[in-house]
């Protein structure tokens, strides 16, 4: 029996294409966008996101949940790290930097979380599309409720991160 | 199983608790992040390791879950953390932190073993040699992530300025 630790793509067919060319895409406007926060702000944002999503994924999409699979199967593959590392965490980061640069406030906080929900749900939607998840008792509509709850924790995140770092490093904001 | 469950509750909270004591070394930021970071390397090496290799199978009811997550998100990620702790601390001596180290690798190796016979899952292929890469790993990752947070925080042994500063306050 061969033991591999992480499993390459069984097909490199669809599913693959879409996360790659959908990662061009995101990682493409993040790095584009100009210099916004420090290092250590997007270190947080990076591990936030693969923590949310990894923690999630590893309570509901294994048994006796077992609600979706990533990728070709339910095995840890290298295009799951693709997603949780790269894909993941630069739409995190977008989110955050107009989140940032608009300063968003009272009742729009409430219209860009539920409007990046949706945004969130459309690509889900291709995602699925496309087989790089596959619904295994997930139904589309529950996503929305998933997305507003942590797009929720994001913000709370910033602001915390933000409020930690401002008594670590009175430099960190002072560029804006 | 739910009696388990609820000593592992009072268990956690207590654990949690802790954390508060780490204030004298480690910022809330870094405790934050750290404690993230060692969540991902467990779940990473499980998923890659234990899961692909099959070599543990999970009993698949509700609350051998809940005892099995609030293990892995709570009392090996924060005991990982206290060895951070220690890590970083400058009072203990090399020989102290090496004991603590080896405690906490017999702690997380007979984990396992205890859940088994617990009842919580079942060693398909486990054994010593993978505990030793599997803990080994998550150490690394997370000792390594640490030394290069606490740099760009600029916390550098006796150049640690701004750690000198927030204790002050």
């Amino acid at each position: 029996m061969i033991t591999v630790i992480l499993y390459p793509p069984e097909r490199f067919d669809v599913n693959e294409w879409f996360i790659l060319l959908s990662l061009a895409l995101i990682l493409t406007i993040a790095i584009m966008l100009p210099k916004r926060f420090p290092p250590v702000s997007i270190t947080v944002f990076v591990v936030f996101t693969v923590f949310i999503s990894q923690s999630v994924d590893s309570l509901i999409a294994v048994k006796p949940f077992d609600l979706y699979d990533v990728s070709d199967s339910s095995k840890y593959e290298v295009m799951d790290i693709v997603i949780y590392y790269l894909n993941y965490p630069s739409l995190a980061y977008i989110y955050l930097y107009f989140y940032d640069k608009w300063n968003v406030k009272g009742m729009y906080r409430i219209l860009y979380i539920i409007g990046f929900s949706l945004i969130s749900v459309f690509f889900e939607w291709i995602a699925l599309l496309c087989h790089v998840f596959t619904y295994k008792g997930w139904k589309l509509w529950y996503s929305p409720f998933v997305y507003i709850a942590v797009y929720i924790l994001y913000i709370l995140m910033f602001h915390l991160q933000q409020r930690w770092l401002k008594i670590d490093l009175p430099s960190t904001n002072d560029k804006r | 199983m739910v009696i388990l469950n609820i000593i592992m509750i009072i268990i956690c909270t207590g654990i949690l608790f802790t954390l508060r004591m780490m204030r004298t070394t480690l910022r809330p930021i870094e405790k934050m992040v750290y404690y993230m970071v060692i969540v991902i390397a467990i779940e990473q090496i499980h998923s890659a390791i234990l899961d692909n290799l099959k070599l543990i199978k999970s009993t698949e009811t509700l609350s051998a879950l809940f005892f099995f997550k609030l293990n892995q998100l709570i009392v090996f990620p924060v005991g990982t953390l206290w060895l951070l702790f220690s890590f970083f601390h400058s009072k203990p001596r090399f020989l102290i932190k090496m004991l603590f180290l080896g405690g906490w690798f017999i702690v997380l190796t007979g984990s396992y073993i205890l859940f088994q016979h617990l009842g919580i899952l079942k060693l398909t292929g486990w054994n010593f040699g993978y505990s030793i890469v599997v803990w080994y790993v998550v150490l690394i990752e997370s000792l390594c992530f640490s030394l290069v947070f606490r740099k760009m925080l600029g916390k550098c042994d006796n150049r640690d300025t701004i750690s000198t500063r927030t204790l002050r306050r």
